[in-house]
């Protein structure tokens, strides 16, 4: 065996610009209606380290103009390969650059203290955080509240990670500097923009 | 393979990279209600003023399965309305409407739709101007200043000089509006009458300005408040006459002269909703069936 050996790499988007529109739409809703579960709108193949759902929302939002930053537990090989050519986005080496970040829902999140989180004049420059989850629970957890919400809604992930609310708490008194949130599994999404409410 | 095989253009006009960057923008819009959020806007193969704007974020936004209306000062048959319908069925094949509760995608210029509209509807709005401290700040180092330390003095200033002048709030469209409490926002130039349909709707709101480069977005059940005083409180315009055709009392009315003898009528500026309302039986003045004495015995 030698390290040059190449895998097979898996396939992205069937249809590129339909499955990115249906996808969009998908992550639209999810920001517009926070905390409110998004079914997956295609089936994707995901390399080693990322969840299907990540690959979806990368492959909708991310090129050559957004930095994409692994957490060292998605960081993989394979994610990489994908990545660069299913994608094209530059792989960074440190958050703070990062227009996306990836990472895990059950790690310690004071990384994202390093991530751009936007000015006062222009809050839109912040990094929008991906927490990849095994999977994500409708109706029960914290109650969220705020613009896009009817009535409050519950919502969390089957980790249960202690510190998770805490850190969208505290980045939500940001507001309206802070990060943004979507959150992904193998079959669904959801997002929590910083102008979401948290009761734990 | 796509739904849609037009070799000449993709999907909707607008190339991938283009849309994954109104998109990004699209997203933090959404994220931080009323803020403007800076996109790299393209020429669009029509001139700015046309709606440039809402055509790219509706370009950005439609998908197959989409049903999309478009309205021009509430008229579903203008020009401007009939075009970029046309445009959109050329580029993407969706299906068009003129019902406002059939369309999951509303492009608009300068009315909201009478007929109040649902959770999971889009309206996308053609903004001109989308700095509502433009004509009183020229400077966009200023008015981002302005929006960032929350300092709307000026805007109040404003109102205030219109009921020193003219004895009330003499604004009666682009009225502006907070969004959130947090940001002032232009609503476009849609008439006062229409600010209050923004507070608190279930549809989600998207603004689109193409020559200013600039999209906002009121996520649904979002708190708009029109700004005012508490001696001034806001109000919407009111007319003393009905649609002259179906005899509504509570749109908004255009009106329209009939000759140069000082005749005049007044009819619904939303013809769609006009249109239901006529094929509902309601009638008007000006209705060819309309029944004069039933009227009378109403007034009296």
């Amino acid at each position: 065996m030698t390290g040059t050996e190449t895998q097979p790499l898996a396939v992205g988007f069937n249809d590129k610009v339909m499955d990115a529109t249906a996808c969009f739409r998908a992550v639209l809703d999810a920001m517009s209606r926070p905390a409110s579960l998004q079914a997956l709108p295609v089936s994707l193949a995901a390399p080693r380290g990322l969840q299907a759902g990540t690959v979806a929302v990368l492959l909708t939002l991310a090129d050559m103009d957004t930095p994409v930053w692994l957490a060292p537990e998605c960081d993989t090989p394979e994610a990489r390969a994908h990545l660069r050519f299913h994608v094209g986005c530059p792989i960074i080496d440190g958050p703070a650059q990062a227009v996306f970040a990836v990472m895990s829902v059950d790690r310690d999140l004071s990384v994202t203290g390093e991530l751009a989180l936007g000015s006062a004049e222009y809050p839109d420059r912040s990094a929008t955080v991906i927490l990849e989850s095994e999977g994500l629970i409708d109706g029960e957890g914290p109650i969220f509240s705020g613009p896009g919400f009817k009535e409050p809604r519950r919502f969390c992930v089957e980790e249960q990670p202690a510190a998770l609310w805490s850190h969208i708490a505290a980045n939500q008194a940001l507001f309206p500097r802070g990060l943004d949130w979507i959150f992904t599994s193998p079959t669904h999404l959801a997002a929590l923009p910083r102008t979401t409410r948290i009761e734990v | 393979m796509s739904r849609f095989d037009d070799a000449a253009y993709n999907f909707a006009y607008l190339d991938e990279q283009t849309k994954r960057m109104i998109r990004r923008a699209l997203l933090k819009a959404v994220a931080i209600p009323g803020y403007q959020v800076p996109f790299a806007s393209r020429e669009m193969p029509m001139p700015y003023g046309w709606g440039t704007g809402g055509i790219q974020v509706t370009a950005a936004v439609i998908g197959p399965d989409d049903v999309l209306k478009v309205i021009d000062q509430g008229s579903d048959d203008t020009t401007n309305a009939v075009s970029i319908r046309k445009f959109f069925a050329k580029t993407t094949n969706v299906k068009t409407t003129e019902d406002t509760e059939k369309a999951s995608l509303i492009q608009i210029r300068h009315r909201v739709p009478e007929t109040p509209l649902k959770e999971g509807q889009i309206l996308v709005y053609q903004v001109p101007i989308p700095e509502p401290l433009r004509f009183l700040e020229p400077r966009e180092t200023e008015t981002r200043k302005m929006h960032a330390l929350e300092e709307y003095g000026l805007m109040h200033v404003k109102l205030y000089e219109d009921i020193s002048r003219h004895g009330d709030i003499a604004t009666t469209y682009a009225y502006p509006v907070m969004v959130g409490e947090r940001y002032v926002m232009d609503p476009s130039p849609t008439p006062k009458f229409d600010n209050p349909k923004m507070n608190q709707m279930p549809a989600l709101q998207l603004f689109g300005a193409g020559r200013e480069k600039r999209i906002y977005a009121i996520p649904p059940y979002t708190e708009v408040k029109s700004l005012d005083f508490e001696d001034y409180p806001f109000t919407i315009q009111k007319w003393e006459e009905a649609c002259a055709l179906c005899g509504e009392t509570e749109s908004f009315l255009d009106e329209v002269i009939l000759d140069d003898h000082g005749g005049r009528m007044f009819v619904c500026s939303d013809t769609h909703f006009c249109k239901t309302r006529r094929e509902q039986g309601h009638t008007g003045v000006q209705s060819p069936d309309f029944d004069r004495t039933s009227q009378e015995a109403i007034e009296q």
